[in-house]
């Protein structure tokens, strides 16, 4: 079973400006983490940047010409109240959304099993036409497109655990039904959205709210009655994740209890469903995950099931 | 502003905390509450280990007027040992925790302050006005900035 791992030094030079919780360091942890002697056998590349036509099939062009025209030659400009570019933005970007794309190929074409996809800025909050919340362009979006467009796939499923709604996800899988969005967060917090009610133009958006201070027991109830099933009722071709590890119970932005353990159990719940459904084609790209040490810590777990359970020496 | 969601409790706690045995008379106890205007002091055992609170609450609730005696007997009262007066701690905080966590915890339980333990040993204590202070100084540029809120 093989794995990549995209990366690339341009997600580190996304300079959000001082005290950013959306750091460089970030990708420092997270590199880190999968640089230890287990993660040996993780395959390393670096991507091409997506071009603006594949962005254009989930953003609208202009928004996408937007966001790359308000990139500063120098210093820092907000988008929003929080979401800061810098001159390397839009490359990050770009590659990020390119990491993604090219993830899905190697994977689509048999060329590896799964993947996990080092990136910065996020991407689950940026909408067709609205970049927010630290994300410029809907990296996972973009890629299920991509999977359904070049790859002549059906069906598509993005499974997001951030511990924020992908508002950005939702309103770009509305209306397209060949991609399923399952979503859990904590509800209330930000952006709002994601109520169980809101559910898709063709039933193919599974919103999972979980109430601040829950935990493990809650989040596993959750998926094992409604995301899991859902996924697998869904049938897909592919399976991409949004993997946000900002419901860890150290993360400043948000108020769950996640543990390490609990992001190596959902993601070996995946695989045996894609082992089962897609000949175990996983694709997964970091989203969120502010507290340094606990994103180290779950990416590792997240990405050793990703190389496959049964070679690993743990089990949850 | 966004300092803020970076900082953690021991950056912020007091520390080492003022705290008591369980031996301590209450005429004690209450004078270190008034002398460092503490809503509560935490008690301790020769470990170090948290046992208890006890709060300005506990010592007028054990000077209620009860069956026992027409009058509270305050010099009476005030000479007997806090574990008896001692509330338990429901919940404590980890100096690692972000203090975005804690602010969370005040609001909703309204206490003003957090024992900070660190395996069992009580290592700090962390107030309404400690998370404030982190508030304050982790935003001076905002503060002070008119522009703030203005799109950009
Ligand atoms: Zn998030």
């Amino acid at each position: 079973m093989s794995t990549l791992l995209f990366s690339d030094p341009v997600f580190r030079r996304h300079d959000t400006s001082r005290g950013h919780p959306e750091c460089p360091e970030r990708v420092d942890a997270v590199l880190d983490a999968l640089s230890k002697p287990n993660f040996g056998a993780l395959q390393r590349r670096i991507p091409s940047p997506a071009t603006v036509d594949r962005l254009a099939s989930v953003h609208e062009r202009r928004h996408v010409e937007a966001v790359l025209q308000a990139i500063p030659a120098q210093g820092h400009a907000f988008l929003d109240g929080d979401t800061c570019v810098s001159p390397d933005s839009g490359n990050a970007a770009l590659c990020g959304a390119g990491a993604v794309c090219e993830a899905v190929d190697e994977v689509a074409q048999g060329r590896a099993d799964t993947a996990f996809c080092a990136v910065r800025p996020p991407g689950h909050h940026a909408t067709a036409d609205v970049a927010m919340g630290f994300c410029l362009f809907n990296n996972a979006a973009v890629a299920a497109a991509h999977a359904l467009n070049a790859h002549g796939m059906n069906r598509v499923a993005i499974l997001d655990f951030d511990v924020h709604h992908g508002n950005g996800t939702q309103d770009i899988v509305w209306s397209r039904p060949g991609i399923l969005y399952v979503s859990s967060h904590q509800s209330p917090l930000y952006p709002g959205t994601g109520r169980a009610s809101e559910r898709g133009g063709s039933d193919n958006i599974v919103n999972m709210p979980l109430p601040p201070n829950s935990g493990s027991t809650e989040m596993r109830d959750a998926y094992g009655a409604v995301g899991l099933p859902a996924l697998e009722a869904f049938q897909p071709d592919l399976i991409i994740l949004s993997a946000g590890f900002d419901a860890h119970r150290l993360d400043p932005l948000a108020g769950l209890n996640w543990t390490e353990d609990d992001y190596a159990w959902l993601t070996k719940r995946v695989l045996d469903i894609a082992d089962r459904l897609c000949g175990g084609r996983v694709v997964s790209t970091l989203e969120g995950g502010y507290h340094l040490g606990a994103l180290g810590n779950s990416v590792a777990g997240h990405v050793r099931a990703l190389m496959g359970a049964s070679n690993s020496e743990d089990s949850c | 502003m966004f300092e803020f969601v970076s900082l953690r409790v021991d950056q912020y706690m007091s520390a080492p905390p003022v705290s008591v045995d369980p031996h301590t008379p209450l005429a004690e106890v209450e004078q270190l509450i008034e002398i460092h205007g503490f809503n509560g002091c935490p008690v301790v055992d020769a470990d170090g280990r948290l046992l208890g609170m006890v709060t300005g609450f506990d010592l007028i609730k054990v000077c209620e007027i009860g069956p026992e005696a027409l009058v509270p007997h305050y010099g009476a009262i005030m000479q007997r040992p806090v574990h008896g007066v001692m509330s338990p701690v429901p919940q404590t905080v980890d100096p690692e925790l972000p203090l975005t966590r804690v602010l969370q915890r005040m609001i909703d339980h309204r206490i003003t302050g957090l024992a900070v333990v660190d395996s069992d040993r009580l290592v700090g204590m962390i107030t309404r006005r400690d998370v404030l202070r982190a508030l304050r100084e982790s935003s001076p540029a905002e503060s002070s900035d008119p522009q703030e809120g203005s799109p950009s």
